[in-house]
């Protein structure tokens, strides 16, 4: 930071100047000022942690399914998708697929605009048969980059 | 004693304050879509990067914007770490009421959106702090600043103006609209408007220029090359520069003309 030129005509402080700064600044503002700089240091400390054991690794997306639920247009199956890469996918597309017997019954997709890296998403398929009644096969189509 | 807590009940008062102005300079960007989803994408080590100049241009603004004619350095730090700590509180709050932060949230998208929207409400936090204390307001520190405090406000003005509008889709779109003529009509017209704003508004230390070319050149031309700059750095940082020289140098421009703008301006703000 540049010095500042002394102000050539300094109005007369009103406390006597030469109080001490632990004098003059109350206590309150030593706490705040405090916890500003560990908040500050703390993100500082945690982004670049992040960062530097970042592998960059494409997205690695997993979908689960929850338990389906009973719905008025047929049964809804929740659904949650997974990063466990630091790399966030955008535009990722889901697609179940319900099949008895080896023959497939429905197909449903859904689309999530994001799945933050490390991070999870949640959204739902709705199906005209109850999903528990075949097999079901959750996958994740593809992704972009944000 | 009883001084010491009139003191201490004064300061409250001053954090309130610089609450409101958190409020005030976070809230746009607190409603913008875009600003959560670059907190979990953008990139870690750069994020980091900008938590520190973020705490700079807090330090900057606490040392050269405001009123207060008899603080120190070590008064002003003590300042700007408040004001970071207020920008902090404000916007984990409000992410936190407004539904963005949940109990399921991972810590990493959680960071990633309070430091970007912490940035803006902290520089509203030190700035409300330092203008609404009141005190003589004939003197003002920016009297004091010289030319590099001068360029140092001029920055951060075009940092605030050009981080409301950086991170919207809409930033690449224009850039994708316009033709390269497009491109440098708004460079001149950015630099015609920084000059006319600046001479308008009455810029501290005009006077002392007795030629016109010199003023343009001194504050004019050197606020649009900060604007420049300011911009490049933002749109670095939020990763809108890869898509090759044509593209960031084109959104560079556009980015430019809030930014400067907001260098002009900064006079009138801070």
């Amino acid at each position: 930071m540049a010095a500042r030129k002394p102000a050539a005509s300094k109005p007369a402080p009103r406390k006597a100047p030469t109080r001490s700064i632990a004098e003059r600044t109350p206590l309150a503002e030593w706490v705040a000022a405090a916890l500003g700089l560990a908040l500050t240091l703390a993100a500082v400390g945690y982004l670049a942690w992040e960062g530097l054991t970042d592998d960059r690794t494409p997205p690695n997306l997993s979908v689960t399914a929850g338990a389906p639920q009973r719905a008025d247009a047929g049964f809804t199956l929740p659904v949650k998708v997974r990063n466990s890469s630091f790399e966030t996918a955008a535009d990722v597309e889901i697609v179940g697929r319900l099949s008895a017997g080896g023959q497939l019954v429905e197909e449903r997709r859904t689309h999530f605009s994001y799945v933050p890296g490390k991070g999870e998403a949640g959204g739902g398929l709705v199906f005209q048969h109850d999903p528990s009644s075949g097999q079901l096969e959750l996958r994740a189509e593809g992704y972009a980059e944000p | 004693m009883n001084a010491e807590l009139a003191r201490e009940e004064s300061y409250a008062r001053g954090l309130a304050r610089a609450a409101a102005g958190a409020l005030i300079f976070g809230f746009p960007l607190l409603m913008t879509m875009e600003m959560w989803e670059l907190g979990f994408h953008m990139d870690r080590l750069r994020l980091a990067l900008f938590v520190m100049v973020t705490a700079g241009v807090v330090i900057g603004l606490s040392r050269y914007a405001g009123f207060r004619d008899d603080t120190t350095v070590a008064d002003d730090v003590l300042d700007a770490f408040a004001a970071l700590f207020v920008g902090g509180v404000v916007s984990v709050v409000l992410l936190v009421m407004m539904g963005l932060i949940r109990p399921d949230t991972t810590i990493r998208e959680a960071v990633g959106m309070i430091v970007v929207q912490a940035a803006p409400a902290s520089m509203g936090a030190v700035l409300a702090n330092k203008q609404l204390t009141g005190g003589p307001p004939g003197r003002t520190k920016e009297d004091r600043a010289g030319y590099v405090g001068h360029l140092f406000l001029m920055s951060a003005g075009a940092l605030f103006f050009a981080f409301n509008v950086a991170p919207t889709e809409e930033m690449i779109l224009i850039g994708f609209k316009m033709s390269p003529w497009h491109g440098v009509i708004l460079v001149l017209a950015s630099l015609v408007l920084l000059h006319a704003l600046v001479f308008s508004v009455g810029f501290a230390g005009q006077k002392s220029h007795d030629s016109q070319f010199r003023a343009f050149l001194h504050f004019t031309v050197a606020g649009y090359g900060v604007a420049l700059l300011v911009s490049a750095y933002i749109l670095w940082t939020f990763g809108r520069v890869e898509g090759g020289l044509s593209d960031a140098v084109r959104a560079v421009v556009v980015l430019s003309l809030p930014a400067a703008l907001g260098a002009a301006l900064a006079r009138l703000v801070v």
